[in-house]
């Protein structure tokens, strides 16, 4: 919310979140140790430190993948999207430490350069038993790395929402690099078709859920006019208490909230990043964005002081029981009395 | 094919040499001339622009130079 920076606005809930994910890393690095020394007793230190690193990382981008259409399902997955980025980045460390030390203990021996190495040690590229993989690992690691850096507000404000966007989308193709790393270097390990089985499944739950939601939105974005005079958006009933009902108007979706037996309608669109207001609740008389917790107030759409990020409102009108918008509308940030409900 | 790997990744190491000299700078002087939110800004957070500054350092120096 601009001013100036610090590292990371640290509260009760994101410490906890973050002990939440120190635990999850150290209890997944143990039952795998002993797992791992069980079922092959003669593996060294090194391969089962690698395998660790690189499956827990595998495992939180899935995690990562699929929490956004979860949450757009069901509101109680919403805590682990608020705090997405400190997960993305717990995620970077785990992969950086899979590649660095394959690289430190695959590639380092020789006098040339490691990651030439990476590159030229096997130049079996036309080979699909055979093929370099750790090659597709790097360049996945490559992408992350860009994205875990640039993760704090500073670089979404300074290198502009576009290029930032952009950065971040690229995760779909690191996932794309990372599937083929983990297949094509199974293939020369592992015998067992179970790794294949998981991995195909984990793809299915990522892009059935993605394909599942999407639908849901277009379905849901269907306009209810466009005309200046008020159109019908729902009933009163259709909005629980300090949450909102999303509506397309104008092209735009609009977040018409309920609360204190009052009815307010904002942009549905995040000036953060773009966040779903109307997935979010109002929060000490706020809205509040369900990805990162900006707050903007019902009746005027902007950001209480000192910070200035502002959003369009809504007139919104009650016949008996049903709620009607005006779908043109207000500049960012403009006063429009709420809608008092006769309870 | 095995020279132009070796070329790439040779242009990588410069690409990352330049970032890290210019990120040093970026967070001593650049950041500032760019997003005023950064004058009182802790040194301590500043060092976190450094991995970042490293691989967008392109970016940034084309916004800086366009100010
Ligand atoms: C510099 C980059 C990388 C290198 C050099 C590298 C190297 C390796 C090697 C040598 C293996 C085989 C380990 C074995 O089975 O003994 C492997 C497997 C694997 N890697 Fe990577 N990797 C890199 C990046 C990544 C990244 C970014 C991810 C995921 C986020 C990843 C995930 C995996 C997974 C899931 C496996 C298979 C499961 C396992 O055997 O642990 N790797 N990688
Ligand atoms: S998108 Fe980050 S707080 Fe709304």
């Amino acid at each position: 919310m601009s001013v100036s920076y610090t590292s990371i606005l640290w509260n009760k809930q994101k410490k906890t979140y973050d002990i939440g994910i120190i635990i999850g890393v150290l209890s997944f690095t143990l039952i795998f140790f002993i797992g791992h020394t069980v079922l092959h007793p003669d593996a060294t230190f090194e391969t089962i430190f690698i395998r660790n690193f690189g499956l827990l990382a595998f495992v939180m981008l899935h995690i990562i993948l699929i929490i956004g259409p979860l949450a757009r399902l069901n509101t109680k997955y919403l805590i682990i999207l608020y705090n997405r980025r400190h997960f993305g980045v717990s995620m970077f460390i785990m992969a950086a430490i899979h590649g660095i030390f394959s690289i430190l203990n695959f590639h380092s021996l020789s006098n040339t350069n490691p990651i030439k190495s990476v590159f030229l040690s096997n130049l079996k590229y036309d080979s699909i038993i055979q093929f370099p993989f750790q090659t597709l690992g790097f360049l996945a690691l490559i992408i992350l790395a860009l994205m875990a850096t640039t993760s704090h507000d500073f670089w979404l404000k300074n290198l502009g929402p576009k290029i930032w966007k952009g950065l971040h989308m690229m995760v779909y193709l690191a996932y794309a690099l990372i599937i083929a790393h983990v297949v094509l270097g199974a293939l020369q390990n592992e015998t067992s078709p179970i790794l294949y089985g998981v991995v195909f499944m984990g793809f299915l739950l990522v892009a059935g859920l993605h394909i599942y939601t999407g639908m849901k939105e277009i379905r849901a974005d269907k306009p209810l006019g466009n005309d200046i005079d008020f159109v019908f958006a729902c009933k009163v009933a259709d909005i629980k208490e300090n949450r909102a009902k999303m509506v397309m108007v104008s092209g735009e979706r609009v977040a018409i909230f309920k609360y204190e037996g009052k009815l307010s309608a904002v942009n549905n669109f995040c000036r953060h990043q773009g966040g779903p207001l109307g997935e979010g609740k109002i929060v000490d008389g706020c809205i509040t964005c369900p990805w990162h917790g900006y707050q903007y107030r019902p009746e005027d759409g902007q950001s209480p002081p000192p910070f200035t990020e502002k959003v369009e409102t809504y007139q919104l009108k009650l016949e008996n029981e049903e709620v009607w918008i005006n779908p043109q509308p207000f500049p960012e940030g403009t006063h429009v009395e709420p809608v008092k409900i006769n309870q | 094919m095995i020279e132009l790997i070796s070329l790439t990744i040779d242009a990588f190491f410069i690409y990352l040499g330049i970032g890290l000299l210019f990120s040093i700078w970026f967070v001593l002087v650049g950041a500032k001339k760019i997003d005023n939110g950064m004058e009182d800004t802790p040194f301590h957070f500043k060092l976190i622009l450094i991995p970042g500054s490293v691989l967008m350092w392109p970016v940034m120096l084309i916004k800086i130079l366009k100010k």
